[in-house]
């Protein structure tokens, strides 16, 4: 490789970085959207419904009726059919959009965590077992939370010492797929297909001989779920 | 020759050098381990010499107030005492027996707090249990002291896989003496007090099935016909019940099925993801037929959600007008066919029962004088709200504040407020906490 070849090439890697680091930066939004509640949304309510697209009450929560009549505004007025109240909707509604919107952010940003947390946790410990599996191996991890025997925090009972192989070996990093991000929403949602169980070995590969005293309810997959 | 020795050497210099910098580091990350669990269990046995302080004030307390401060005091202690209890590296199973007597002492001064609060004089029964409590606390504190001296003198045992164990774990014969540890039995008016047994479900009723007869029932639930429907593995417990793989034209389900009386347990898709194709209120509406023709008489639907090209909605029975949220089963309904695909009836079968005692004291005007004016009431009704032992009739009323949605619920019967839930708003929908 020539000289100049090789600085082109640094210099093209250097501005592809730079682009992907510009890429990750989040960019502060003034959208509205599904999930939010404050005045923002009450003004688009109004709006809306003084037009007739919406029919529900004005009570501040973005929710599916207040989604259905933002996409048909955007229908009728040749916008992206989206449900995101973002600037050119907000210009066509004549509203300007503040920049934060809900009062109630910290709360549902709390279970976005826990599910997250919760997903990753399923990731590593049941990717590659049935569904039902996957689901079960989060209701265990949600029975502890409520057990007086375990911390009462979902992080206090991921995390305590010893308890998964995922978070010893290091895969409760690793990135979630799609399938432990919906089997980790169903457990919070309360699907248990494990009624209640506290504990979940490998039967091929556990070595504990405490946990093969314990009373199995269910096997899933390659799992025994116990009490 | 002579070259390929002097390469050899640089090499061996430079492994030799790359395997002293791990090893320094290696020993300051243990190092800093070691300072950070001396300083958690450190942290702990504070906390615990406080609990035995505030518990021995309490036996010669006097003034209602001064009991309140106290127990108040002694239940976040405790809390601090489970929350570090968690972040030690005891082995998991050891740990079961010191974080349920953790938070059976704050469970049990919380109730003491709200006895007390309340009017009520702690009993000579509640002494006698706090003067026990007061010996354990003392016992456990001990125990503590202990493993943290033997962490001190060796802190490589707090780096082992395993964790350090703190006596016996659940289920095993205590080795005696040394490593055991008793914890008294605290019977109270509170979720981990240990006189609490576990209700008989109420909605278990019926005959116990065959395996054919549950096929059937799960063919039904699945929306399929027996011959679709496969065997897949049972479940034991409270909830024995029948599994099967039920294979219907909007995808795989899997179903079990109770051996008694052939209710629905649960029921959950296999297929990762459905098309948008309806709105919400079709399928909630899907959903209400679908619950009907399962036998689960009046519901509503209480609280709904949306993802993965499904609505999740949670419906409560309805008796007399009156909504009874112990009695919830949880739908999924495909948006892309509108048909039922998933369920969850634990609750419903757990609590759901003819209600015989729904007819409020005080009406809506009166229980609607004990909100906060700052809450901008948007509806009300009448229900039923399940509680730490058993549920109360409630007033309900939703409501705005500082643009949060919350659910106060006024004791029907007493006026007091039972429970406050705020509603979070989640990119799925909504939750309340």
């Amino acid at each position: 490789m020539t000289r100049r070849g090789f600085f082109t090439r640094f210099a093209a890697c250097l501005l592809a970085s730079a682009l992907i680091v510009m890429a990750g930066v989040p960019q502060a939004s003034a959208a509205v959207y599904w999930g939010q509640s404050g005045n923002e949304v009450r003004r688009i309510q109004q709006k809306l419904k003084q037009w007739g697209y919406f029919t529900g009450t004005v009570d501040g929560v973005f929710g599916q009726q207040t989604y259905d009549a933002v996409v048909r505004f955007q229908k009728k007025n040749g916008l992206t059919a989206d449900g995101v109240v973002g600037s050119s909707t907000a210009a066509a509604m004549g509203l300007s959009l503040e920049s934060s919107v809900s009062a109630s952010a910290s709360a549902g940003s709390s279970y976005s965590s826990d599910v997250d947390l919760l997903a990753r946790l399923i990731h590593g410990e049941a990717r590659g077992e049935p569904y039902v599996g996957m689901v079960a191996v989060g209701a265990v991890v949600l029975n502890r939370v409520k057990s007086s025997k375990f911390p009462n925090t979902l992080a206090g009972v991921i995390y305590q010492s010893g308890a998964f192989d995922a978070v010893r070996d290091g895969q409760i990093n690793l990135t979630p797929n799609e399938q432990s991000r919906r089997a980790a929403r169903d457990a919070m949602n309360g699907w248990d297909p494990t009624g209640g169980c506290l504990y979940y070995y490998n039967p091929s590969t556990a070595t504990s001989s405490w946990i093969w005293s314990r009373e199995v309810r269910l096997n899933i997959g390659d799992h025994s779920f116990a009490i | 020759m002579r070259r390929y020795t002097v390469i050899l050497a640089v090499l061996l210099c430079l492994s030799l050098g790359v395997n002293a910098a791990q090893s320094a580091q290696n020993r300051r990350l243990s190092a800093r381990i070691s300072t950070q669990n001396q300083r958690e269990m450190s942290d702990v046995l504070a906390a615990m010499a406080d609990i035995e302080v505030n518990l021995s004030k309490l036996l010669i307390a006097s003034g209602a107030q001064q009991s309140v401060t106290l127990l108040g005091e002694t239940a976040l202690l405790a809390q601090h005492v489970e929350s570090g209890l968690s972040r030690l590296p005891l082995r998991y199973e050891t740990a079961s027996g010191a974080m349920k007597f953790a938070g059976q002492i704050g469970d049990y001064v919380m109730t003491l707090a709200a006895q007390v609060s309340g009017g009520g004089m702690l009993t000579s029964g509640d002494e006698r249990q706090l003067s026990q409590l007061l010996d354990a606390c003392h016992a456990f504190g001990e125990h503590l002291a202990g493993i943290g001296e033997q962490m001190a003198a060796d802190p490589t045992i707090a780096l082992a896989d395993e964790g350090i164990a703190i006596g016996a774990a659940e289920g095993e014969e205590a080795e005696g003496g040394e490593g055991s540890i008793e914890y008294p039995s605290l019977i109270y008016d509170g979720p981990f007090s240990d006189g609490r047994v576990p209700g008989k479900a109420l909605a278990l009723t019926g005959e116990r099935l065959t395996r054919e007869r549950a096929r059937q029932a799960a063919a039904q639930y699945a929306g399929t016909t027996s011959d679709r429907v496969t065997d897949a593995a049972d479940s034991g417990g409270q909830f024995e019940a029948f599994g099967f793989t039920a294979d219907t034209d909007f995808g795989r389900l899997s179903v079990q099925v109770t051996g008694q009386g052939g209710h629905l347990l649960w029921m959950m898709p296999e297929q990762a993801e459905f098309a948008v194709r309806l709105g919400q209120d079709e399928c909630l509406r899907s959903a209400l037929v679908w619950l009907a023709d399962s036998g689960f008489g009046e519901m509503e639907p209480c609280f709904v959600q949306q993802y993965d090209g499904m609505v999740v909605a949670n419906f409560a029975s309805v008796q007399e007008g009156v909504l009874l949220y112990p009695d919830q089963v949880k739908v999924q309904v495909s948006m892309e066919s509108g048909t039922v695909v998933g369920a969850e009836c634990t609750q419903y079968l757990t609590n759901h029962t003819l209600r015989s005692d729904i007819a409020p004291k005080i009406d809506e005007e009166d229980a609607r004088q004990m909100i906060s004016e700052r809450l901008e009431i948007t509806a009300s009704r009448l229900c039923v709200i399940p509680q730490n032992s058993g549920e109360r009739l409630c007033w309900e009323f939703a409501g705005l504040f500082g643009g949060t949605q919350y659910r106060v619920y006024i004791d029907a019967k007493t006026g007091e407020t039972a429970e406050i839930l705020c509603v979070a708003q989640t990119a799925d929908g909504e939750t309340a906490i």
